[in-house]
């Protein structure tokens, strides 16, 4: 009983915070979780944060998919922005700090296509939280409708009375 | 401050700190097996045969690591250990490690012993697959001084001699080695003659009276009782004589056909007995394809001094330009350099700061042999680092010690790795207090030589490495006397010479050749003497072995061959030559009743009871 009860309550928790604001910050940090590594320390501080700030899990792991596929796709693109981020001759200082930071370079910033990776998720941040947070309000309604369709959410109701 | 409290999930808490929790008694309880595993399979991998470690402690807080028992397999003989360190205790940077930087202070090896057997073998399965992405250790070297060198060696005898020995090789080897094989040849070739003997046999079976014939001969002479020759009408008795040549001539027929087979069969016989003396040429032929050595051609002392002389030189030299060219530098001020390194996996920057630690860096290591430093040698190595030309380390190891069982005392070798201009800068130096001379010849470009039948000496050299060349400087005394020893040459070329040529010569005698030959000195000693008779002792029993090895893999691989051979010999005795014997039995048991018609049928029987008689002496 207990286990089916954590079981659902893991499964309620990808329901949660499914608004637009939490869908939004949950394709954000999947975007991240994606582009990175998972053998980094930014990779589990993100996971870290997915279960403590309120967003949607669901989100999150789909974005996260896609994202991989993106990080495996544009690896030589990466590389070529990592690399020349790691000569640009007026960052070296911050480079050669951040070196020396402790934790710091165990997420290894300083492999170009893994800063390559780093820039771009943080460059597209800000305009992909927009961008995800007019698009949900647009395909929330179609997509919800969809989801109380399918079989898991009828499998899910059906064992909503043992998690009282 | 409400927008904040809004994005924190507060139920989310209490289970990341659960797991949190979890996740760090795990670490805590296990970290220790799985760093010990992921060393062992490292390390492993990066050897290239098995390297085990029976038991590893850390302590995180102190910075201190334990290593217990650490075997690491000979890889030419996975039964048995390389090396066998008792325990390795290392001191490092808890600080530097949170920067993701390895600084070990001090290594302490002590307990090592070399030679022990394993309990398992250290052969790993995919080694030979690994090996050909990324070389191991074992097969890593540089590229140009010891190319030729190398390639004789492989070449060489020893290579394979362990394989050889437990036979792990040869099978390998051997399909490919079967068509040279001329005991094979010789049985193919017995075989075909055999098959074509055979032929002839059964092209003769038509001479064999068929059962119905036979019958109706003896229903024939079953009825001659009832109606003697006295009683019988003349045309009968001619009928009956006719019979009774016939038969006497089938018998004749058979009898020299049963003999010729027997003889056929005893010459096959005996052709089988043959295939030893073609036995020894083939393990003789396996040998030289297979590059092993033979007592008539091949000084051991090669193999065993120089392919271990060669491999140890090789990896110094493949660590040294290594050590020296790791990675490229991108940016460099006298405080600040950026390298870029490329390794198997990846590329990546290193920002080497003047201020601070490098990447990597081992203060000191301190090897001790056996159970006590009093004893045996003590090796130390200081300042090794991966960028040692921006930090100006000057990397050192050096080895001091008696040689326990023989007179050579206070021993110690220093080699410093540094680089001057950018090019690097080996430094070699040698002393012993006191070492053995006997049958000592100093020879010189003038008038005399110098004779020392018995005494001591004692010597002190150096030598720098400056790209190929090598200048050596120092002192020798013997008998009050002092020598200064200068000398210039290029060390790899001579070496290789020495150890294609003089072989035996190079452990037997040292000789020095000082600038414009000015001076020579010709050292012998008991030691060296001892060491060549041991080894070619240890020589011949090896051989020995492996013609024990190879013959049984010459022979398993006759099998085959050989048992259709004898099978078709038992065939051959049980089925054809027992027909022939059953039919003259058949004939013979006629011919008492038809003698009397053919008086010449006595000696025919005689015939046949002569050739059995032949058959079964032989």
């Amino acid at each position: 009983m207990f286990a089916i009860r954590l079981l659902y309550r893991f499964i309620a928790l990808f329901q949660t915070h499914a608004n637009h604001h939490g869908i939004s910050l949950g394709i954000c940090a999947g975007m991240a979780l994606g582009l990175s590594p998972q053998n980094s320390l930014h990779f589990w501080l993100l996971i870290a944060l997915c279960f403590l700030i309120r967003l949607n899990l669901a989100a999150t792991l789909i974005s996260w998919g896609m994202f991989w596929l993106v990080a495996m796709l544009g690896k030589p693109a990466f590389f070529v922005v990592g690399d020349f981020l790691l000569n640009k001759k007026s960052l070296i200082s911050l480079w050669n700090w951040l070196y020396e930071l402790p934790f710091f370079p165990y997420t290894n910033f300083y492999v170009p296509n893994i800063l390559g990776q780093m820039f771009f998720a943080a460059v597209i941040f800000f305009p992909l939280h927009i961008f995800s947070l007019k698009a949900a309000r647009y395909l929330e309604p179609a997509v919800y409708h969809w989801w109380r369709t399918t079989k898991l959410y009828t499998l899910y109701r059906g064992y909503k009375p043992y998690a009282r | 401050m409400r927008a904040k409290s809004n994005l924190i999930r507060i139920k989310g808490i209490a289970p990341l700190a659960v797991v949190l929790a979890f996740g760090a008694v795990y670490f805590n309880l296990s970290y220790e097996q799985h760093l010990k595993k992921w060393l062992e399979q490292k390390a492993t991998l990066a050897y290239g045969a098995a390297v085990d470690i029976d038991k590893l402690n850390v302590d995180l807080l102190n910075g201190q690591a334990h290593l217990q028992k650490i075997q690491i397999t000979n890889p030419s003989s996975p039964l048995k250990n390389l090396f066998e360190i008792d325990k390795i205790s290392l001191h490092f940077s808890v600080k530097e490690l949170l920067k993701k930087k390895l600084v070990i202070h001090s290594v302490n090896v002590s307990g090592i012993t070399s030679g022990s057997l394993r309990v398992n073998s250290g052969v790993i399965d995919d080694m030979l697959e690994e090996s050909e992405e990324h070389p191991v250790l074992w097969q890593k070297t540089d590229t140009g001084v010891f190319a030729n060198l190398r390639n004789q060696v492989k070449q060489g005898p020893l290579k394979y001699l362990s394989q050889i020995t437990t036979g792990a090789y040869t099978l390998t080897k051997m399909p490919n080695l079967k068509k040279s094989l001329n005991s094979l040849k010789y049985l193919e070739t017995l075989n075909q003659s055999f098959e074509k003997t055979h032929r002839d046999w059964t092209s003769k079976v038509s001479l064999l009276p068929t059962p119905t014939q036979l019958n109706a001969w003896q229903g024939d002479v079953a009825t001659w009782g009832e109606n003697p020759r006295e009683i019988a009408s003349t045309i009968d008795n001619e009928k009956r004589k006719h019979l009774a040549i016939q038969l006497r001539e089938k018998y004749e027929t058979i009898t020299n056909e049963l003999a010729s087979a027997q003889k056929e069969l005893t010459h096959i016989k005996n052709q089988m007995d043959g295939i030893n003396q073609f036995l020894a040429e083939d393990i003789e032929t396996l040998k030289k394809e297979l590059n092993l050595p033979t007592q008539a051609n091949d000084d051991l002392s090669f193999s065993l001094f120089g392919i271990h002389a060669i491999s140890f030189l090789e990896k110094l030299s493949y660590w040294s330009d290594t050590f020296r060219h790791h990675g490229t530098v991108t940016f460099s001020t006298p405080q600040l350099e950026i390298v870029r390194t490329t390794n198997s996996k990846q590329i990546e920057y290193h920002f080497l700061n003047k201020k601070t630690e490098p990447s990597f860096y081992i203060g000191e290591v301190k090897l001790i042999s056996g159970s006590d430093a009093s004893n045996g040698l003590v090796g130390e190595f200081k300042n090794f680092t991966l960028f040692p030309h921006f930090y100006n380390y000057v990397s050192q190891a050096s080895v001091r010690g008696n040689i326990t069982g023989s007179n050579w005392e206070g021993i110690k070798l220093e080699v410093q790795l540094a680089s001057e201009n950018e090019l690097p800068l080996e430094k070699v130096s040698f002393s012993v207090d006191s070492f053995p001379l006997e049958d000592f010849v100093i020879r010189s470009t003038s008038d005399f030589d110098i004779k020392i039948s018995s005494g001591t000496a004692k010597l002190g050299i150096e030598a720098v490495f400056k790209g190929p060349r090598l200048d050596v400087t120092g002192i020798f005394e013997t008998m009050g006397t002092k020598f200064s020893v200068k000398s210039q040459f290029s060390p790899f070329e001579e070496l290789l010479d020495s150890l294609t040529r003089s072989r035996t010569i190079l452990i037997t005698k040292a000789t020095a050749q000082g600038e414009k030959n000015s001076l020579q000195l010709t050292i012998e000693s008991d030691f060296g003497k001892q060491l060549a008779k041991n080894i070619h002792e240890t020589f011949i029993k090896q051989l020995a072995q492996i013609d024990d090895t190879l013959k049984t893999h010459v022979l398993d691989s006759l099998f085959p061959l050989r048992q259709t051979i004898n099978e078709k010999i038992q065939d051959a005795e049980n089925i054809s030559l027992a027909q022939m014997r059953s039919t003259l039995n058949e004939l013979e048991s006629m011919m008492i009743y038809t003698k009397k018609y053919d008086p010449q049928a006595a000696k025919f029987k005689h015939r046949y009871s002569q050739a059995e008689k032949n058959h079964q002496t032989l």
